[in-house]
């Protein structure tokens, strides 16, 4: 066995999977060549269709169906895999090459218990007798730091949370302490004090058990938190490959480059003069909601109550479930509040009923998270844009001539006007999120996690035309978010909110920087990658 | 639990009232009506006043109506005028035959059903899929009546294999209830495949089905362990909503065949114009349709862990304002 200890645990060479015809491009992998060593961390971060989820499972032996490997050789421990009969594969899977998901929840089988689950890659691939291998999910359990494991076991996965589950899935990943652990956007769908911790936890099982990690990623911050060594990709290819600093605070490629450049920064903004005579915009006063939930209160939103000057920005940050979204729902009426009030222009909305309040409430428009779901697919842009701007009070002439400025506003070309949502990219159609919410002529915009569903690349050019438009229309806004880089470039303000109540409510700078409650620390001491500064440096513009 | 069985059970008991009345109120509103039901379209108007005078029906309806659910609820039903017997003892008898027919045709169709469903729903888009989907499409497509004379064509006047009709008047007969059952099963197994392939392929396209394929489980094991018991929880649901639906499908084939059921019974209470008969009829109908639905809620609820008896989460929110 000389050549084992030569070569790397893992050499992929020259690896190049083709897409079905017809697909925009010719290959999901292109000529992708690169070597992993035992106990290393190389992450692999590209944006979405870069095609590092095909390189992922392709080396776990399963391309996605429809995919084919065209060339190249995946060698782990001298064996090729591309090569290997579904047998072999079977028994390597979960034994010596083994993977966590990126939806946690979604990845356990919610009919089964998790121990069962966890048992179940002892049965497959152990001789190990059911008592040893109760013994042994249990010490797996402890091992990913959770409480209890005892009770952990005996549960289904939706009794658990999120980064409950996303610890029983690495607890199963690692049963049989494999060799190399792929990691296939592990923390994406977790909330951010979860992710430090999930990662934290990754790092130092890789220290105890010396495996080496293939990550996937899109998140440079994550990227800094735990890459030994960092690979590139574009469109299938891998641009660029090397040292975690050398690829961070270096990169040599454009397209790298172009990716760093577009990582907010965690400095907040300088904030602007306040002006004297500024009138608050949107005032929120006491606004509460419980929601009941079977027999159970659930305590959304408790007594909120903010003022908003115009043209101002209010970033409000929190983790799933902290009530931002309800706030936002809340003040525009979507949903009744239980208590409080909502001034917009110092007009009390809740003194409001029929048309007045509908009037009213076009004062407030919102722009989505999700680009896809919240156009119809039916409407053309140029009538969903003109039905939004005649509910705003224009005549229809009007109207529809001004759907044509705001496409020019929100840089779209005049030809989307007759075009169909499908037809434009995630960027492109929040876009017109913010064109359809600007049609309504609103004093007040909230938007919901409205670049979490982009690429940075993407998102950076959607944070510069609101900040764009902001400064030109004077526009209030409420920029939820779960990003405390993104709340940081955006905001004036920044509200932090957790269990349904602002724990802190300052100026940006303020909060960022010199945080008062331990909540906020918390949040910031999570931010991943915080030690990491993107270097300054000069791109090309997109 | 308990509480969960017992809230589903005033509910039934409600829909039961709600439907006794519209049954009430649409048959014996107009009493002339009843009154040339029950004597026949000979009888004079004077004999029809006689009667109705006899049988309190010059009362108001309302209290009418309440008397006519104390006699149902002590079980006096009435006597059917076609069959001139107890509605009571009528009922029980041509139910039985129909539980028989319906019972076998499910016992038939169900395993049947889920085994294609999985089959087919377990590689979307292999042949074996296209060939269950087409088999399962077309044999739904087709009514009852249309399959009825055509599988008598086959297997009675070509093949002599069957009798064409079902009576059974010298006693039971295992051959003349294979016809109508193959006739129900044949229209009633594509759509339970269809929802069996539904589930089966969104299952099998989850990320859970993937984790449980890169633990290094075969796919066979994949199918059986992780996939068949999420995938039968939908089917399942639909199973208990075939019972129901076999109640009103049983008419055509079992007037077809001759074969004295529920149906037979509930279609020459119509044609008679047989009112307590119907009555009757409509509301065992009833309580088979409200329980089957308590039943396959309980089947959902054992299947599916994350539904529990006592918690309805209902995550309504308030679209007012």
């Amino acid at each position: 066995m000389k050549g084992e200890a030569l070569s790397p645990l893992l050499r992929v060479r020259d690896l190049s999977v083709a897409l079905p015809q017809g697909a925009d491009r010719r290959f999901a992998v292109e000529g992708a060549s690169f070597d992993l060593a035992g106990g290393e961390i190389l992450c692999v971060v590209g944006e979405s269709g870069s095609g590092k989820s095909v390189l992922s499972s392709t080396i776990m032996g399963a391309a996605p169906a429809g995919l084919r490997v065209l060339s190249g050789s995946i060698l782990f421990r001298g064996n090729d895999i591309v090569r290997m009969g579904e047998a072999k594969l079977r028994r390597l899977r979960g034994n010596q090459i083994a993977m966590v998901f990126q939806e946690p929840m979604a990845a356990l089988n919610p009919a089964v218990k998790v121990g069962e689950q966890i048992e179940e890659v002892f049965t497959l691939h152990s001789r190990l007798v059911p008592r040893e291998r109760r013994q042994r999910v249990r010490a797996l359990l402890a091992d990913t730091r959770l409480a209890d494991p005892d009770r952990i076991a005996k549960s289904y996965p939706h009794q658990l949370s999120g980064g409950q589950c996303q610890r029983v899935v690495i607890a199963m990943a690692l049963a049989m302490q494999p060799a190399l652990l792929i990691a296939d956007e592990p923390t994406s769908a977790l909330d951010v004090t979860t992710q430090a911790q999930v990662l934290k936890l990754m790092r130092e099982l890789r220290d105890e058990h010396g495996h080496a990690v293939l990550f996937i990623t899109h998140d440079f911050g994550v990227v800094a938190e735990v890459a030994d060594r960092v690979a590139v990709m574009q469109a299938g290819r891998i641009v660029e490959i090397g040292d975690k600093r050398a690829v961070l605070d270096a990169p040599r490629h454009p397209y790298t480059q172009k990716l760093i450049a577009a990582v907010p920064r965690a400095e907040p903004r300088p904030s602007s003069a306040l002006r004297p005579d500024a009138e608050p915009s949107l005032e929120i006063v006491h606004l509460a909601k419980t929601y009941r939930v079977g027999g159970q209160k659930v305590t959304a939103l408790k007594d909120a109550s903010f003022a908003l000057d115009k043209g101002r920005t209010l970033g409000i940050v929190g983790e799933s479930g902290s009530g931002k979204s309800t706030l936002a729902r809340v003040a525009i009426r979507l949903t009744a509040a239980d208590r409080g009030s909502v001034r917009v222009a110092a007009v009390d909305l809740a003194k409001l009923g029929g048309k007045a309040l509908a009037r009213a409430r076009r004062k407030m428009q919102m722009i989505f998270q999700d680009p896809y779901g919240s156009l119809n697919p039916r409407h053309s842009i140029g009538s969903i844009l003109t039905r939004a701007g005649k509910l705003g009070g224009k005549p229809g002439s009007a109207a529809r001539e001004s759907a044509i400025e705001l496409l020019h506003l929100v840089g779209l070309k005049p030809e989307a006007f007759a075009r169909k949502p499908h037809e434009f990219s995630g960027g492109q159609r929040q876009r017109i999120g913010i064109a359809r919410a600007l049609a309504m002529n609103p004093e007040v915009v909230f938007a919901d996690e409205c670049v979490s569903a982009l690429d940075v690349s993407v998102q950076k050019q959607v944070l510069r035309l609101i900040a764009d438009l902001q400064a030109r229309l004077d526009l209030t806004l409420v920029f939820i978010t779960h990003d405390l880089r993104v709340a940081a470039q955006v905001s004036d303000f920044i509200a932090v909110m957790r269990q349904g109540e602002i724990v802190e409510f300052g100026a940006a700078e303020e909060v960022l920087k010199r945080p008062h409650h331990p909540y906020t620390r918390e949040l910031i001491a999570a931010a991943p990658g915080r030690d990491w500064t993107p270097p300054a440096l000069e791109t090309l513009e997109t | 639990m308990l509480h969960f069985i017992a809230r589903r059970f005033l509910v039934l008991l409600a829909t039961m009232l709600a439907v006794s009345f519209v049954v009430f109120a649409a048959l014996e509103l107009n009493i002339e009506d009843v009154a040339t039901h029950v004597l026949g379209q000979f009888a004079t108007a004077d004999q029809r006043h006689l009667w109705l005078a006899e049988n309190g029906y010059y009362d108001p309806f309302l209290y009418r109506y309440l008397r006519w659910l104390m006699h149902f609820l002590i079980g006096d039903w009435g006597r059917s005028i076609h069959f001139k017997e107890e509605v009571t003892t009528l009922i029980p008898y041509y139910l039985k035959n129909t539980a028989m027919l319906a019972g076998i045709s499910l016992a038939v169709m169900t395993p049947l059903a889920l085994l294609l469903g999985v089959l087919a729903g377990m590689r979307e888009g292999s042949a074996l899929d296209r060939m269950i989907s087409f088999f399962a499409i077309a044999t739904t497509s087709i009514p009852q009546f249309a399959s009825a004379v055509f599988l008598s064509g086959i297997f009675v006047f070509w093949l002599h294999l069957l009798p064409g009709a079902s009576p059974m008047t010298s006693g039971f007969a295992w051959r003349e209830l294979v016809m109508p059952v193959l006739v129900l099963v044949l229209a009633g197994t594509g759509y339970l495949t269809r929802m069996t392939r539904a589930s089966m392929v969104e299952v099998m396209s989850s990320a859970y089905v993937r984790t449980a394929r890169m633990k290094g489980n075969s796919f066979a094991r994949v199918v059986l362990r992780h996939a068949l018991r999420n995938a039968m929880v939908t089917p399942v649901t639909v199973v208990m909503l075939y019972i129901p639906w076999l109640l009103a499908n049983v008419v055509v084939v079992e007037v077809f065949f001759a074969y004295r059921g529920f149906g037979t019974l509930l279609y020459t209470a119509s044609l008679q114009h047989d009112v307590f008969l119907i009555e009757g009829c409509t509301m065992v109908a009833v309580v088979a349709v409200v329980s089957t639905q308590l039943f396959s809620d309980l089947a959902y609820v054992w299947l599916n862990p994350r539904v529990t008896f006592d918690a309805p989460s209902e995550k309504t929110a308030g679209a007012a304002a």
